[in-house]
C-alpha cells in the first residue's frame, strides 16, 4: 500500500517538474527571435517561404528573417511615379536624402519589399502594396539567423583602433537550390569573391570560390573583376549560374562545382558592351519562352533569349570590342535601377526618368 | 538630452465659456496639480533628433499623426506612450533643418523645427598614396575623413583633372555599394582597371588614365556633406605627376634593414624601396622568432608607405627572427608579393605562395 502511496507522489512530482518545462516549438530554420543588428541594407532577396534574405555589406553579413508574410495572393501592378519623394515623406525627409538600394518581390505575398537608406546611413526596409501603401517592416524582434561573409580576422588584420581592414562588399545575393548565393568584391586587394552557403544557415564559414572567366571586353582569362549581379538557370537539366560582370560579359558556371575553396572555370557567352555596369537579372516567359532580362546603369535594359544561350555552345575566348556572342535586344529602357520579378511575364521596375524615379509594372509585352 | 522649443498652436483649444461657474471650479482644480508641460521637444541620441517628445494634453495618439511641414503624408513612426509622456519616433532621424508637424483629427496643431547641424565640419585627413609622384598604372586611392561621409554620392564629389583642369571621364570604377571600411570614414576608390590594363579594349579607347610625366590633381568637392549632413570644411585637391609604369612586384629579399641593438626596444625600420598600400601594410605583415612564436609590438609606416617599422614591446634578444608578409601586400599598381596585376591568369605558369618570409638575425655586438 505504501508503495502505491509512493507512486503516486513520485508520479505527481514528475507532473509538476514536467509541467514547467515550456513546450515552445523550436523556430524553423534554425531562427532566434531578437532583434539583429543590422548596420546597412544593400540587397535583397527571398529564400524559401516567408523569408527574407538581406545583404549587409557594412556588417560583411547576411541576415535571413521570417517576414511571416506568406499568404498567397495574386500579382498585381505597382505604379507610382516619383517612388523617391513618396519614399522620402514618408520617412519625413526629402528625396535627396534617401537612396534606394534594392528592392524584391515576395514570389508567395506579392508584396514589394524596398530598402532603403537615409543621409546619415540608418538602414530602413519598407514594404509596398499594390495600392501603394508603404508601412515599415519592423526589423525588431524578429525570427532571424545571419551568417558573417569574412573570414574570421587574424588579429593583425585589424588597424590601430581595431578596425578590420577587410571589407568584403556584397554585390548581390540570390537564393537558389536550397542554397543562399553571395558576390562581392573586398575592399583592398582587388578580388571577386563568390559564396554558395547552404541554408539553414550553420554557422560555419565557407571558403569564397574563386571564378575564371574570358573577359571579353578585357581579352583575356581573369578571376579578379567583379560580378555585378547573376540569376541561375538549368539548360538540359544541368544547372548554372549566369553571371554578369562589369562592362559586360554574361558568363555560365555550372552550379555544382560551386563547392566551398573551388576553382571553377566559366563559360563566356555574350558580351554586351563595354563601359557598362549590369544592375539586376531576371528571368521572364514572352510567348511561353523563357528571356533573360538584364537592367544596365549606362545602357539601355537587355533581353537574351533562353533558347540562344542553350544553343550557344561554344566559349568567347576572343577579344570583342563592343558586343558579341549570344544575340540580345536592347529595350527601350535606360537607367533601370531596380528590377524583379512580378509574376512569370511581369516584371517590377524602379526607373530614373529624366531625374525622377518611377515604380511601374511591364505589362507582359513591353519588356 | 531634451532640448526645448518654442510650441506654436495653430488652432484655438476650443474652451468654451458658456458654462463660468463650472469652468471657473475646472481652473481651480487644474491649478492645484504640478504645471504640465506644454512644449513640444526633440530627443537627441548622438548628436541626431531622433524623436519628438508630444505634451499629452495636447493630443491622444490614436488621432494624431506627425507630419513633414507641408505633407499630408503622415511619417511612419511610432507613438510610445509611458509614464504620461508621449513620444513619436519616426523610422530614421528627423532631419536637420526642417520642419515638423503634429496633426489631431486630420489638422495641423503644433509644429517644431529641427535645428541645422552645428558642430565642427568634417575634414578629409588623408588622402593615400601621399607621394607627389605615382605610377601610371596606379590602381587605387584611399580618402581618410574624420567623420563618416555620405555614401552612395561618391562619384559626384571626387574627380580626376588633367593640366588643363578638364575633368577625366570614366576614370574611377562606379561600385554601388562603394567602399567604405566599417567606421565609414575610409573609402577605397579604384580607377577602372580596365583602363589601367595594358592592350585592353577600354585602355585602346580611352587610353591609360594616367600618362608618364603629365600633372594631375585629384579634387574633392566641398558640396559632400557628413552623415550630420554638414558640408566638408573645404575642398581638397591632391596635385601629383604620373611616373613610370609599374609593372613589377614588390621583391621582399630587396627590402633594407635596420637592425636594432639587442636588449633595446629600438624599431626594426625595413625600407622598401618603393611605396606600398598603406593600409595593406599595416595589416599583412607580422613578426616570428625562429620558432615561429609571434612577437608583440607595434606597427607604423613612414616615409609615405616607403618603410615599414616594427617596435617590440619587450627587448629584443639575440637570435634569429622571420618577417612574415602574407602574398597580397602590393604595391600602388596592384602588383602583390606573388603575381603582377596585369595578368591572364592561363598564361601564368608560375607557383603559387600564399606566405612571404624574409628571415634575419640579431646577434651581441
Amino acid at each position: 500500500m505504501k508503495k502505491i502511496y509512493l507512486f503516486a507522489a513520485a508520479a505527481s512530482l514528475g507532473v509538476l517538474l514536467f509541467a514547467g518545462i515550456n513546450h515552445k516549438p523550436a523556430l524553423p530554420y534554425g531562427f532566434t527571435n531578437g532583434t539583429p543588428e543590422i548596420k546597412s541594407i544593400t540587397s535583397l532577396t527571398f529564400g524559401p517561404t516567408g523569408v527574407l534574405l538581406l545583404g549587409d555589406s557594412h556588417n560583411a553579413k547576411v541576415f535571413a528573417m521570417d517576414t511571416k508574410d506568406s499568404k498567397k495572393a495574386d500579382a498585381k501592378a505597382y505604379d507610382v511615379k516619383g517612388i523617391d519623394t513618396k519614399i522620402a515623406e514618408a520617412l519625413g525627409t526629402t528625396k535627396e536624402n534617401i537612396s534606394i538600394t534594392d528592392m524584391a518581390i515576395n514570389p508567395v505575398s506579392k508584396k514589394l519589399y524596398i530598402a532603403v537608406k537615409s543621409a546619415d546611413g540608418t538602414p530602413v526596409l519598407l514594404s509596398m502594396t499594390p495600392d501603394n501603401k508603404i508601412a515599415p517592416v519592423s526589423l525588431k524582434n524578429v525570427d532571424f539567423s545571419a551568417i558573417e561573409l569574412n573570414n574570421a580576422p587574424s588579429a593583425e588584420a585589424k588597424d590601430r583602433r581595431g578596425n578590420s581592414l577587410r571589407i568584403t562588399s556584397i554585390s548581390d545575393i540570390g537564393f537558389a537550390d536550397g542554397k543562399l548565393l553571395v558576390s562581392g568584391l573586398c575592399n583592398k586587394e582587388f578580388s571577386s569573391s563568390f559564396r554558395s552557403i547552404g541554408f539553414p544557415f550553420t554557422g560555419k564559414q565557407e571558403d569564397e570560390s574563386t571564378l575564371e572567366m574570358y573577359h571579353t571586353a578585357h581579352g583575356r582569362f581573369e578571376t579578379t573583376s567583379p560580378v555585378r549581379t547573376f540569376t541561375t538557370t538549368s539548360i538540359d537539366g544541368k544547372k548554372y549560374l549566369v553571371a554578369a560582370y562589369t562592362c559586360t560579359p554574361l558568363v555560365l558556371f555550372p552550379m555544382d562545382e560551386l563547392k566551398p575553396g573551388a576553382h571553377v572555370k566559366g563559360r563566356t557567352i555574350a558580351e554586351m558592351g563595354n563601359q557598362n555596369t549590369p544592375a539586376d537579372m531576371i528571368w521572364l516567359k514572352e510567348g511561353g519562352k523563357e528571356q533573360l532580362i538584364m537592367a544596365n546603369t549606362n545602357r539601355p535594359a537587355t533581353k537574351v533569349s533562353f533558347d540562344d544561350i542553350k544553343n550557344f555552345k561554344g566559349t568567347l575566348t576572343q577579344r570583342i570590342d563592343g558586343a558579341g556572342g549570344t544575340n540580345f535586344i536592347k529595350l527601350p529602357y535606360e537607367k533601370v535601377l531596380q528590377l524583379d520579378k512580378l509574376d512569370d511575364s511581369r516584371a517590377v521596375v524602379i526607373q530614373n526618368r529624366d531625374g525622377q524615379v518611377d515604380l511601374w509594372t511591364s505589362d507582359g509585352k513591353n519588356i | 538630452m531634451v532640448r526645448i522649443f518654442k510650441l506654436t498652436l495653430l488652432k484655438n483649444a476650443g474652451l468654451h465659456l458658456w458654462c463660468g461657474p463650472a469652468f471657473l471650479l475646472l481652473c481651480l482644480i487644474a491649478s492645484c496639480n504640478p504645471p504640465e508641460r506644454h512644449e513640444l521637444a526633440l530627443l537627441w541620441e548622438k548628436d541626431k533628433a531622433v524623436a519628438i517628445l508630444i505634451p499629452p494634453s495636447l493630443v491622444d495618439v490614436k488621432q494624431a499623426s506627425v507630419h513633414l511641414a507641408g505633407s499630408r503624408s503622415a511619417i511612419l513612426g511610432d507613438f510610445i506612450e509611458k509614464d504620461s509622456s508621449i513620444t513619436f519616433r519616426p523610422l530614421i532621424p528627423l532631419s536637420p533643418g526642417m520642419t515638423y508637424e503634429i496633426w489631431y483629427k486630420q489638422q495641423p496643431i503644433a509644429k517644431i523645427s529641427v535645428p541645422a547641424t552645428g558642430g565642427n565640419k568634417p575634414k578629409l585627413l588623408t588622402i593615400y598614396p601621399e607621394l607627389d609622384t605615382l605610377p601610371e598604372n596606379l590602381l587605387k586611392f584611399y580618402l581618410h575623413f574624420d567623420h563618416p561621409m555620405r555614401t552612395g554620392e561618391v562619384l559626384q564629389h571626387v574627380h580626376l583633372l588633367d593640366n588643363k583642369g578638364d575633368t577625366l571621364q570614366s576614370i574611377f570604377l562606379n561600385l554601388q555599394p562603394e567602399l567604405w571600411d566599417t567606421t565609414g570614414t575610409t573609402l577605397t576608390l579604384w580607377l577602372d582597371p580596365g583602363r589601367i590594363k595594358r592592350g585592353l579594349v577600354l585602355n585602346k579607347e580611352l587610353g591609360n588614365p594616367l600618362k608618364t610625366a603629365q600633372q594631375y590633381q585629384l579634387v574633392v568637392s566641398a558640396d559632400w556633406k557628413d552623415s550630420r549632413g554638414l558640408l566638408l570644411e573645404k575642398a581638397y585637391s591632391k596635385k601629383f605627376v604620373a611616373g613610370v609604369h609599374d609593372g613589377a612586384k614588390p621583391d621582399m629579399d630587396q627590402w633594407k634593414l635596420r637592425l636594432p641593438k639587442v636588449g633595446s626596444t629600438e624599431p626594426l625600420v625595413m625600407d622598401l624601396n618603393e611605396p606600398l598600400d598603406h593600409y595593406l601594410l599595416t595589416g599583412v605583415l607580422s613578426m616570428q622568432d625562429a620558432k615561429g612564436n609571434s612577437i608583440k609590438g607595434t606597427i607604423s609606416t613612414a616615409n609615405k608607405d616607403q618603410q615599414w617599422i616594427f617596435t617590440p614591446l619587450k627587448n629584443w634578444q639575440p637570435g634569429r627572427y622571420q618577417l612574415k608578409a602574407q602574398a597580397k601586400l602590393e604595391d600602388l599598381a596592384g602588383n602583390n608579393l606573388d603575381k603582377v596585376f596585369d595578368r591572364d591568369v592561363r598564361e601564368d605558369k608560375q607557383e603559387h605562395q600564399e606566405v612571404f618570409v624574409r628571415w634575419f638575425e640579431i646577434r651581441n655586438l
